[in-house]
């Protein structure tokens, strides 16, 4: 028998493994063959020394490390439980995914201050911060002329403004200008609180009036007597047509300058004021030489800047009065002075 | 295959089967007393299969945590012993058959390749030279070991180092005799080559 074949068998020869049969032949063959029973012998030497391998204890805190492990695969193991995706770890590695992107995004979005503010509070801005706004454009802006509108872009022009707000005061129970015309504006409520001094500022404002019906020009002393009466009487007026005194009254004609009549101006004012949360506190004639009306305004002090553009729009005023750059008083009394231009 | 008995704590498959049902009526710490009485055994069985203290650590962990799920199912047709050896023996196989401990025993090799076969001199007879040849000895015996592939390293692990019988290895390992005889056999010829020079 070769010794390729039964060197194949001496590993189950050492085990004890053999056939009865088979032991013999590999025990006649050992008994003649040295190259075989020196591969014998490394044979028994590795399993005697694989054998004899020491065993190697376990660490002293197995069993707290163990606790540890216990814990952390009982927590994880509820969590699959409890939550859907956590049950197969393909989700649960879908879930992970996907919070990382959320997270990216939060991160990116977070990145961009000025938007995330813009964001935050665009929907925050008080009116009045809104005006301040437009007053800081206007301060950047150069001077606008007379006459010129001064409002900003997205702004409606005098026309439309005043076409929406005679549509308004249509709704509203519409009263006749008169030369005394307090008793028949509406009332506010009291601006002023008890304490308080208003800021009291005149203000002269040269209108491109013309006369009206019920507006005597300054040349006929009986009619403007008669209306002077009726101011302090509080008597119904009496209407003249006097349009034929138009050129003789303001020495201008309608060709020159669109004109409008005091009682418009008034209503302009009024409403203006209106609109801004003030109210007029009376109207009186001016002095016989003005040929005009003086109405005393109240209006909250940050409103000032937005009223004397309104303002502008109806006559020509000098903006340099002493005191008028000043808004920041809560309420400001102005005494306008509407007289023809 | 016969009864696996701990051998520092004599402990028997009696009192093992007290222990489990102690544990499966409340007591927590019955099962804390069943590693204290296994882990030692378990643990080299994971040493001898990995060659790594910190991965046989690791491992001998992970048959306890699958043994603590699962011993509610535990029906006493055999010694808690025998059952807690199969779980450790297939948690075992399939450790070395995953690609990160291949990928680890490869890394290792690599790094411990130089002087790894390097044959520590014999002229000289003192004792801590020879007790240092010894360690060398088992050093590279373990290491050779460690290279093996698979089934081949399992069933020389279990036969000779755990002392199964073929039988108990096929039971085992689901392995017919004829298998387990033959990767045997060619186990020992692959360590034989590995080891030439340092054995006999």
């Amino acid at each position: 028998m070769k010794c390729t074949h039964i060197q194949r068998h001496l590993s189950a020869y050492i085990d004890d493994c053999l056939t009865p049969s088979m032991k013999r032949e590999v025990e006649a063959h050992l008994s003649v063959c040295p190259a075989c029973r020196q591969e014998l012998d490394v044979l028994s030497s590795l399993t005697g020394e694989l054998k004899h391998t020491p065993e190697v204890a376990a660490p002293e805190d197995f069993v707290f490390s163990l606790h540890r492990r216990l814990t952390r695969t009982s927590g994880l193991k509820r969590l699959r439980t409890l939550v859907p995706p956590f049950r197969r770890k393909m989700q649960f590695g879908f879930v992970t995914a996907t919070i990382m992107a959320g997270c990216i995004l939060f991160v990116i979005h977070m990145q961009q201050p000025e938007l995330a503010r813009r964001q935050r509070t665009g929907f925050q801005i008080e009116p009045e911060q809104r005006y301040d706004r437009v007053a800081e454009e206007k301060a950047k802006a150069p001077p606008a002329q007379l006459g010129e509108s001064r409002l900003p872009e997205g702004f409606p022009s005098l026309e439309e403004n005043q076409k929406q707000r005679s549509n308004a005061r249509e709704k509203k129970s519409e009263y006749p200008i008169k030369s005394d015309m307090s008793h028949h504006l509406p009332v506010s409520e009291p601006m002023i609180m008890e304490g308080e001094t208003p800021v009291e500022w005149e203000l002269r404002l040269d209108a491109p009036l013309c006369p009206s019906r019920d507006y005597v020009s300054p040349k006929l002393p009986d009619t403007a007597d008669r209306l002077e009466d009726k101011t302090g009487g509080g008597a119904s007026p009496a209407l003249h047509e006097r349009s034929e005194d138009l050129e003789n009254a303001f020495g201008r004609t309608d060709a020159e300058q669109p004109r409008i009549t005091i009682q418009d101006a008034a209503k302009h004012v009024e409403t203006i004021t209106s609109d801004m949360g003030g109210s007029v506190a009376s109207i009186e004639k001016a002095g016989a030489a003005e040929h005009g009306l003086t109405m005393a305004i109240v209006i909250p002090g940050s409103l000032v800047d937005q009223f004397m553009t309104e303002l502008a729009q109806i006559g020509r005023f000098d903006r340099n009065v002493q005191g008028f750059s000043e808004s920041s008083e809560k309420v400001v009394t102005i005494l306008l002075t509407l007289t023809a231009e | 295959m016969g009864e696996y008995t701990n051998k520092e704590t004599g402990g028997s498959a009696a009192e093992d089967a007290t222990l489990i049902r102690q544990f499966v009526a409340g007591d927590l710490q019955a099962f804390d007393r069943l590693v204290i009485r296994h882990q030692d055994r378990v643990f080299s069985l994971c040493h001898r299969f990995t060659g790594d203290y910190q991965e046989a650590e690791d491992l001998a962990q992970t048959i306890f945590v699958k043994a603590f799920q699962s011993i509610h199912h535990f029906r006493f047709e055999s010694a808690f012993s025998t059952w807690l050896y199969r779980i450790a023996v297939n948690t075992c196989r399939n450790r070395i058959k995953s690609w990160e401990f291949r990928f680890r025993q490869k890394v290792e090799a690599f790094h411990s390749q130089k002087g790894a076969f390097t044959v520590v001199p014999t002229d000289e007879a003192s004792s801590p030279h020879r007790q240092l040849e010894a360690k060398e000895r088992r050093r590279m015996i373990q290491q050779a070991v460690n290279e093996l592939q698979g089934d081949k390293k399992a069933v020389l692990i279990l036969r000779d180092m755990e002392g199964l019988s073929y039988d108990d290895i096929s039971s085992l390992t689901g392995l017919k005799i004829g298998t387990v005889k033959s990767r045997i056999a060619r186990a020992r010829q692959i360590l034989k080559k590995r080891l030439t020079g340092i054995l006999l």
